[in-house]
């Protein structure tokens, strides 16, 4: 057991040098669970469900800050003027909508954003329609909708400035916030 | 036989020339083409020779500006006249000059001024207008800009728009942070006011018809929200921030009630808000993107833009609700409608080929024209004499604004200042 | 009469003489005639007498003032007789004269009337003589009218022949001339109309060449469809436009104004500089209707 304490020390240092401050807030309050999971970990034997409440909270952790999870994924790219969802993100999705229903505490904002391209109010709904979608699959994947807050920003929140074909692709988007 | 048929060939000929030497000729063509003007400095007394507003200066300006008139060069003018009885007509005539525009300042025992000014008609020899405005010296610019409309009135048979705002939203990036402020400036772009400033997005400014207020969308709420404006005070009032997206006011023709879009029932859709009540209306019914909510000028429909078809095209529907029509068949991206003060047209962003244009649909035969080559136009909206539109473009110089003439041949850069500009509405006529 | 004249004039003459010098004597010798002279009058001695009766000296000057006038009565009355004496002697005289004259007169006047006599007689010889002439010259006169009638009658004959053949011949060359007349009416109607068409085909082109320049002076841009107004206008030689006026408005002072800026625009106008082209379409009717 001490074996897998360290290997997760390990695992929290190496993600504490490489990751945004969203993952280092998580980082903070990861590391309290931990103080607190220890304490548990001290009393495992003693509370078999407690291990298992730690047990979620150290799976929370490790799904939301794993780069290689597919919850790492908190954007998700969409065609022009569509609000279909790409096959490749289907599983984020899932995994997104998995961890919402096994946390029902945890809200999230979709961020629906566009393009310039067109019209500033259609993008505006255009964006919201994008969020919506993909709240429509994670309420369908097991989340609740009081969990889920939709917000767009249309085309005034671009990723990029630019004003061409890759620029454009990295705004029609929707940002996944926790 | 061959005398007679001479005979008959004479008098058929004499019969086809002009009785009494008098040849008729009919006149069926004609140019289109700017209109000749020359515009005399006006005169100054010698009390006012520290007045920093050139009249002059803002006339010629307006008028070069609106493509119309071809303006003489101050260095060809023949004389400088300040009254009628100086002007020396022969001199006009011979270069062929049509109107001449010569006028006076003279600064009053109060320290106001007076401006007079005579449009005068060469070949007749007349005068076509003339006036006398008192102004107090801070309204001098105004002044410069009615006597700019009655000339463009007098001279082109449609009321010119230059006594007239405009407003238009801002941003400015500094380092990772971007300010965004909603202006209004005079139609020439000078008289620069920032109305609000914000860290967070704006768009969407709406003038109320008697041009006191303007209604907008903020997110300053972290979700947009729908804000009125008094331009005079300052005061507002947040009038929608239901959750979704409170969006794209759009005023009535009487003054009392927005158009608006809202999602707050699961959907955009398209809502009518009376001011004084708060009541509101739901017009749309659809799960499509029903948005940008424009009033016809009678006050009877609201144009809109709905993607019901599929991809975004112009909608029309009676006030009264009922089924939506679609009014635009051409091309396959057709949004942001605004309907021209006579209700005659539709000016719309219209895109063909992923170049986004702004389009003119006329509502009498359907058809559409294009007004403008750039390829990422935006925001389109009519001068309030239906004579121009003003939109957002993307060129070289980032997001500017421009305007076009409504036939397509006058195209106009509003140069109004660094960074990006946007979301141009043209004020009412003011009063 | 001249003679009789004559003879009159001088027996006046001559009487006339004779009574001047008949007044003359008679004046001269009154002249000498004895004046009548007083009597040296009684010398009163007034100093013998002293007492002076006035009555007396009154009848003492009565009475010599009586002898005096006696005297000179009797004086003049001899002078009075001297003076009738002389008158009858001079009345004799005169009627001596007188006599005289008559029978001067008389003698004359039959001397006049023998001559008279003598010039008539000779007259009227001379006369019958006038006359035989005269009758004579009528003969040969006649002779000669009656040859000359003859002769002008020939002529006259022969004139009216003439005059027959040349009326005849005018009459040919009349109608001559009318035919020619109608041929040449006829070639100068086709000249004329051919002048016409060339005319009209000359103003016809200027015409064309007028409209493309009013059509290219005349703004229409932002005017309103479907307006029509007519401007009627002069040109000067040259094509100068001196008078625009609206005879008919279009209801638009904007579309008006236009057009009439358009003919003042283009002018001059292209016009034929041949006077007489010029002067059939020196003015305009333009119609405006875009």
């Amino acid at each position: 057991m001490s074996i897998r304490l360290l290997l997760i020390l390990g695992l929290i240092s190496f993600l504490f040098g490489c990751s945004t401050d969203k993952v280092k807030e998580d980082v903070v309050v990861a590391v309290e669970d931990l103080s607190s999971q220890q304490d548990k970990i001290n009393s495992v034997d003693s509370d078999a469900q407690a291990y298992g409440t730690e047990d979620s909270t150290t799976s929370r952790f490790s799904q939301l800050d794993d780069p290689e999870s597919p919850l790492s994924v908190r954007v998700i790219y969409f065609e022009y003027d569509s609000s279909q969802i790409r096959s490749e993100y289907r599983s984020a999705i899932e995994a997104h909508s998995a961890y919402l229903s096994e946390n029902i505490d945890t809200t999230v904002t979709l961020e629906g954003h566009a393009d310039e391209l067109g019209s500033r109010e259609y993008n505006l709904a255009l964006g919201e329609r994008r969020a919506k979608s993909i709240k429509q699959q994670m309420l369908l994947l097991g989340a609740s909708s009081s969990q889920i807050r939709l917000v767009s920003y249309g085309e005034e929140r671009p990723a990029v400035d630019g004003h061409d074909e890759l620029s454009w692709q990295k705004n029609r988007r929707v940002e996944i916030l926790y | 036989m061959k005398v007679i048929s001479k005979i008959l060939i004479v008098s058929l000929i004499f019969l086809s020339l002009p009785t009494h030497g008098v040849l008729d000729i009919k006149i069926t063509q004609g140019i289109e083409q700017s209109l000749p003007i020359a515009i005399v400095p006006f005169g100054w007394s010698k009390y006012n020779a520290d007045i920093s507003i050139d009249v002059t200066k803002i006339i010629t300006d307006n008028l070069k500006r609106s493509g119309r008139f071809d303006v003489m060069d101050e260095l060809d003018l023949p004389q400088q006249p300040t009254e009628f009885g100086a002007i020396n007509f022969n001199d006009w005539r011979k270069l062929g000059m049509e109107n001449i525009l010569i006028g006076d300042l003279t600064l009053t025992a109060n320290g106001d001024y007076d401006v007079s000014f005579r449009l005068i008609d060469i070949y007749r020899g007349k005068q076509i207008a003339g006036f006398r405005i008192p102004s107090k010296p801070n309204l001098l610019r105004r002044v410069a800009h009615q006597i700019s409309d009655i000339v463009f009135k007098e001279l082109t048979g449609t009321a010119g728009a230059f006594d007239t705002r405009v407003a238009y939203v801002t941003v400015k990036k500094n380092k990772d942070k971007k300010t965004h402020t909603l202006q209004i400036a005079d139609s020439d772009g000078y008289n620069q006011q920032v109305l609000l400033r914000s860290s967070e997005p704006l768009l969407s400014p709406a003038w109320s018809p008697n041009g006191e207020e303007i209604a907008y969308v903020s997110f300053e709420g972290k979700n947009s929200a729908i804000y009125v404006q008094n331009i005079l005070t300052g005061k507002r009032k947040k009038v929608a921030a239901f959750e979704g997206i409170n969006s794209a006011p759009n005023w009535s023709p009487e003054g009392s009630r927005l158009a608006m879009t809202l999602s707050k029932d699961g959907n955009t859709e398209i809502y009518i808000i009376s001011l004084h009540s708060k009541k509101l209306t739901r017009m749309t019914n659809h799960n499509a993107i029903d948005t940008e909510p424009t009033w016809s000028p009678d006050g009877r429909k609201l144009a809109f833009t709905s993607d019901r078809s599929g991809g975004p095209q112009i909608y029309e529907m009676d006030i009264r609700g009922g089924q939506p029509k679609r009014i635009s068949f051409e091309g396959n991206y057709n949004s942001r409608p605004s309907y021209s003060p006579d209700g005659n047209f539709i000016t719309f962003v219209h895109a063909v080929n992923g170049s986004y244009h702004i389009g003119l649909l006329d509502l009498n035969n359907g058809r559409i024209k294009t007004l403008t080559d750039s390829k990422l136009d935006e925001s389109p909206s009519f001068s309030p004499n239906g004579g121009m539109i003003i939109y957002a473009t993307i060129g070289e110089r980032g997001a500017q604004l421009a305007a076009v003439s409504v036939d397509g041949r006058i195209h106009q850069r509003l140069g109004l200042q660094q960074g990006d500009v946007r979301e141009p509405a043209w004020g009412p006529f003011l009063k | 009469m001249q003679a009789n004249f004559f003879l009159t004039s001088r027996s006046i003459i001559l009487s006339v003489f004779l009574h001047v010098i008949v007044g003359i004597i008679l004046i001269y010798s009154f002249e000498f005639s004895p004046k009548p002279t007083l009597s040296p009058n009684p010398i009163i001695n007034i100093v013998k007498a002293k007492t002076i009766d006035k009555n007396q000296i009154d009848l003492e000057l009565k009475r010599l003032r009586k002898k005096d006038n006696e005297k000179i009565e009797k004086e003049l009355i001899r002078q009075k007789k001297i003076k009738k004496k002389e008158e009858d002697a001079k009345k004799k005289k005169l009627a001596k004269e007188k006599l005289k004259k008559l029978k001067k007169k008389k003698e004359q006047e039959v001397k006049k009337r023998k001559k008279e006599e003598a010039d008539i007689k000779k007259r009227k010889e001379e006369k019958i003589k006038l006359e035989q002439e005269n009758k004579k010259r009528i003969e040969k006169e006649a002779q000669k009218i009656a040859a000359e009638k003859k002769k002008e009658e020939k002529i006259k004959l022969e004139q009216e022949n003439k005059k027959r053949i040349e009326e005849e011949a005018q009459k040919i060359a009349a109608e001559k001339k009318k035919e020619e007349k109608i041929l040449q009416e006829q070639l100068d109607a086709e000249l004329e109309a051919e002048q016409q068409e060339r005319d009209l085909t000359v103003i016809q082109k200027y015409q064309i060449l007028i409209r493309r320049e009013v059509n290219s002076n005349f703004n229409k841009v932002n005017l309103p469809d479907s307006l029509e107004c007519v401007i009627l206008i002069r040109m000067l030689e040259g094509g100068k436009v001196v008078e625009a006026s609206i005879e008919k408005s279009s209801g638009n002072v904007l579309f008006d104004r236009r057009a009439t800026n358009a003919v003042y625009s283009a002018s001059p106008l292209p016009v034929p500089q041949e006077i007489r082209l010029f002067k059939k379409m020196r003015t305009i009717r333009f119609t405006f209707d875009p």
